[in-house]
């Protein structure tokens, strides 16, 4: 045995997995794929002027052609953070023109936890529920009571900022106080008030720090919370689980160790092993350990489950059901509304807000018909933020000189920008699984297909439509709308490979995130989801870990595992 | 490294005095502008372009953003980030875009009066390509974000309706990135497109 338990995967699920279980009194050896990040230290761009970066953050695009043509669909990708995304070239997958996935990766202790957008939502019990009111996709095998616990547990220890807003359909949490809304925000919130019954518009609740919190400080307001934060103002494992777990003792991290697959054992009907190649210098090793967490993000813990054969049937031991790798989610992202709103020129927000607003989905609540009803299932919300233009906007037009300088030398006119994220519903053919070629380490690459159905279409003329008519009734003009959906995966919310689910016959793992096939292997990365709601899923992601590691270790302490 | 004691302190004046947590921002600003970026962070090196094409350069982007109060875009090293965007950033077509505006500009330079009459072809500027440059690379210049904007790196406080008075000057920085695009767009000052006279080509 290397340890208790082997966490697979560093980032915002497998920190916690690593803090919840040595915090248990248990070793955890905790296995990274990409390099070594040391928090703060190797945060090389924090705090960068336009002028100490390479291409003024306008990113080397010709290197992204060449090597990042997946990473550089992201909007916003540039020499400021590129460091964070991986090279596509080094770290190939299968796609398809007519079914395309982008894989948003980030391989490097912290993971995507140093990237993400720190929104923290709490799923609701219509959530957890909504497949049994309207018969599309599988049942949770849990209630939002059966989490609602391990919420209130990682809210208080990650620090979320936000108001107690009385919505039933996306409960109110532990927070701290709010940054507050510009007073454009203000505007278009009491608008919303007046004329848009039971569409509240609060403040974003975000895993960002107002107060102090341990050794973490409360936000500086920089802004560009994607190149890292040397004071732990924001939660991400290199600011929060890693420094706990560290402190038991307990923990031993390996990086540069990419997991093949699990040794699976069909006689007990548990993994024994976890098959490790050195990313470096390709060598292989296999380490023992009595429990295993994989949270090595929803598509490379697919991969290893898919690849992890029991060798008594030689396919997959986790895929009884044949829903791994099926039912591929991503959020309903991309259509937006943008407006111009007249007046407030005297007001400046001062600092850099690392969050905004939040529309809480409005749709098909009642279930009843009514006018929430729309032609389509489900639902999505709003994340926006008012501000005033810059100096861009002098890129266009046609005046030069003194006028030109003069003209840029204060904001702009306000903006008002509204971007839609709604659920996306479970298909069997949105689906990744192990193509024939091998990668450079002779893993079996992955194969990603995934399409947008009709429910996501209408979904997404609706945010359009939607958000044409809120901007206007708040004054707006020069109102620029999308319904436009890219590829999947832009979101970067893939979700529900190895989903959760009562029958083993349907789903991959059941109600404590154990896989149905296999007693002592948890996934409790973004894989386990059986549904994806229209809500940001990390903090759920979270939520979850916590509540199976709890189990795990009460598990080991029986003597079950 | 002081940076993460210094911000510390920041961020915890910024609950009783937000005023005192922006001047010590403005401290730390400088003190991290001296530390030298780690290496990796360095702009390509290039080639500027031969001498009577640079400094026709030169001219043109301090024609669209001159010294005032401020120094302006010469001053600020927009001819040498042209320059090096031209060589490591633009695609082979904008590349020549931006060379057939160029040629453009030295054709109206030679051919003498008022620059700010001649680089026009009714109200459309002859050179959108390098104004859009001129204006990405003077606003991301310490020059352009220090002198002629209000950069603060790291702001200490929130105030999410602070009063914008007479003399204020807008921030340099966009927090949530800035995306350059050389894509010809629709142009406000004329529905046609942009009259490139052959004679005026051959002229360069």
């Amino acid at each position: 045995m290397d340890a208790d338990v082997i966490v697979v995967g560093s980032g915002i699920s497998g920190g916690w997995a690593a803090k919840e279980l040595t915090e248990r009194g248990f070793s955890v050896l905790l296995l990274e794929r990409g390099r070594h990040v040391e928090a703060g230290t190797d945060y090389i761009t924090e705090h960068l002027a336009p002028f100490q970066l390479p291409y003024r953050g306008f990113g080397d695009r010709r290197r992204y052609a060449a090597r990042k043509p997946v990473q550089s669909r992201l909007a916003g990708l540039s020499d400021a953070n590129d460091h964070w995304f991986v090279d596509d070239v080094d770290n190939p997958y299968a796609t398809h023109p007519d079914a395309e996935f982008a894989w948003i990766r980030g391989y490097h202790l912290g993971g995507r936890s140093i990237t993400w957008g720190r929104a923290s939502f709490r799923l609701s019990p219509l959530n957890f529920s909504e497949a049994g009111r309207d018969g599309h996709g599988i049942a949770w095998p849990i209630t939002y009571d059966d989490l609602a616990p391990w919420y209130a547990h990682v809210e208080r220890f990650i620090g979320v900022n936000g108001d107690r807003d009385g919505i039933a359909t996306l409960p109110d949490g532990e927070f701290m106080p709010a940054h507050g809304m510009n007073c454009v925000e203000e505007h278009v919130k009491a608008v919303l008030a007046e004329k848009f019954a039971g569409r509240p518009m609060i403040n974003e609740r975000s895993a960002v720090l107002t107060r102090p919190l341990g050794d973490r400080q409360p936000c500086h307001y920089c802004g560009p919370c994607i190149r890292g934060c040397s004071t732990g103002s924001y939660f991400s494992s290199e600011s929060s689980t890693l420094p706990a777990a560290r402190a038991t003792g307990r923990l031993k991290i390996m990086t540069d160790a990419i997991v093949d697959s699990l040794v699976y054992d069909p006689a007990t009907r548990r993994a024994t092993g976890v098959r490790v190649i050195d990313a470096k210098t390709k060598a292989r090793t296999t380490l023992g350990a009595r429990v295993v967490f994989l949270n090595a993000s929803t598509l490379g813990t697919t991969q290893i489950l898919l690849n992890s054969l029991d060798p008594a049937s030689g396919r997959s031991f986790a895929n009884r059901s044949d829903a791994l790798g099926r039912y591929l989610m991503d959020h309903v992202m991309g259509p937006f509304g943008l407006a111009t709103i007249p007046g407030f020129t005297d007001r400046m927000p001062l600092g850099n807000r690392p969050s905004g607003i939040y529309i809480p989905r409005f749709q098909n609540l009642s279930g009843q018909g009514g006018a929430d009803e729309r032609p389509f299932r489900r639902g999505y919300g709003y994340q926006g933020s008012a501000s005033r233009q810059m100096w861009t906007r002098g890129g266009e037009g046609e005046d030069i000189g003194p006028a030109l300088k003069h003209r840029l030398r204060t904001p702009g006119p306000w903006q008002m920008f509204i971007g839609a994220m709604g659920e996306c519903m479970p298909y069997a053919d949105n689906r990744a699984t192990l193509g024939k070629e091998l990668d450079r380490w002779g893993r079996p690459l992955l194969d990603v297909a995934f399409t947008w159905h009709a429910n996501e279409h209408a979904m997404a003329q609706d945010m359009a439509v939607e958000a044409k008519a809120m901007l206007e009734c708040a004054g707006g003009t020069d109102i620029v709308t999308s319904a436009d959906l890219g590829p999947g995966g832009l979101a970067i919310h893939e979700m529900g490979t190895a989903r959760m689910g009562a029958d083993p016959a349907q789903a991959v793992l059941d109600a404590h995130n154990r896989c149905h096939d296999a007693a002592n292997v948890f996934v409790t990365d973004g894989a386990c989801m059986t549904a994806s709601a229209a809500q940001n899923p990390s903090l759920t992601y979270m939520a979850l870990t916590a509540r199976a590691a709890a189990f795990a270790a009460d598990q080991m302490k029986q003597g079950a595992l | 490294m002081h940076r993460r004691e210094t911000l510390k302190w920041i961020a915890a004046a910024a609950l009783v005095a937000p005023g005192a947590a922006r001047a010590m921002a403005g401290h730390d600003h400088h003190a991290m502008a001296a530390d030298a970026a780690p290496s990796a962070l360095a702009p390509p090196a290039y080639t500027p372009f031969a001498p009577a094409r640079h400094a026709a350069l030169d001219r043109l982007v301090d024609l669209i953003i001159p010294a005032d109060t401020t120094r302006g875009a010469k001053e600020a090293g927009v001819t040498g980030f042209i320059e090096m965007m031209h060589q490591h950033w633009m695609s082979p077509e904008e590349q020549r875009r931006c060379d057939a505006e160029l040629d453009l500009v030295m054709a109206a330079f030679a051919a003498g009066g008022d620059p700010a009459v001649a680089l026009y072809d009714g109200r459309r500027f002859k050179a959108p390509t390098l104004r859009k440059l001129t204006v990405y690379g003077y606003y991301t210049s310490e020059i352009g974000a220090t002198e002629e904007l209000d950069l603060n790196l790291v702001p200490g406080a929130y105030d999410a309706c602070a009063a914008f008075g007479a003399g204020g000057r807008a921030p340099a920085l966009n927090v949530w990135g800035i995306s350059l695009s050389l894509d010809p767009g629709p142009r406000a000052a004329d529905a046609a497109p942009p009259a490139i006279a052959p004679a005026a080509k051959g002229a360069a």
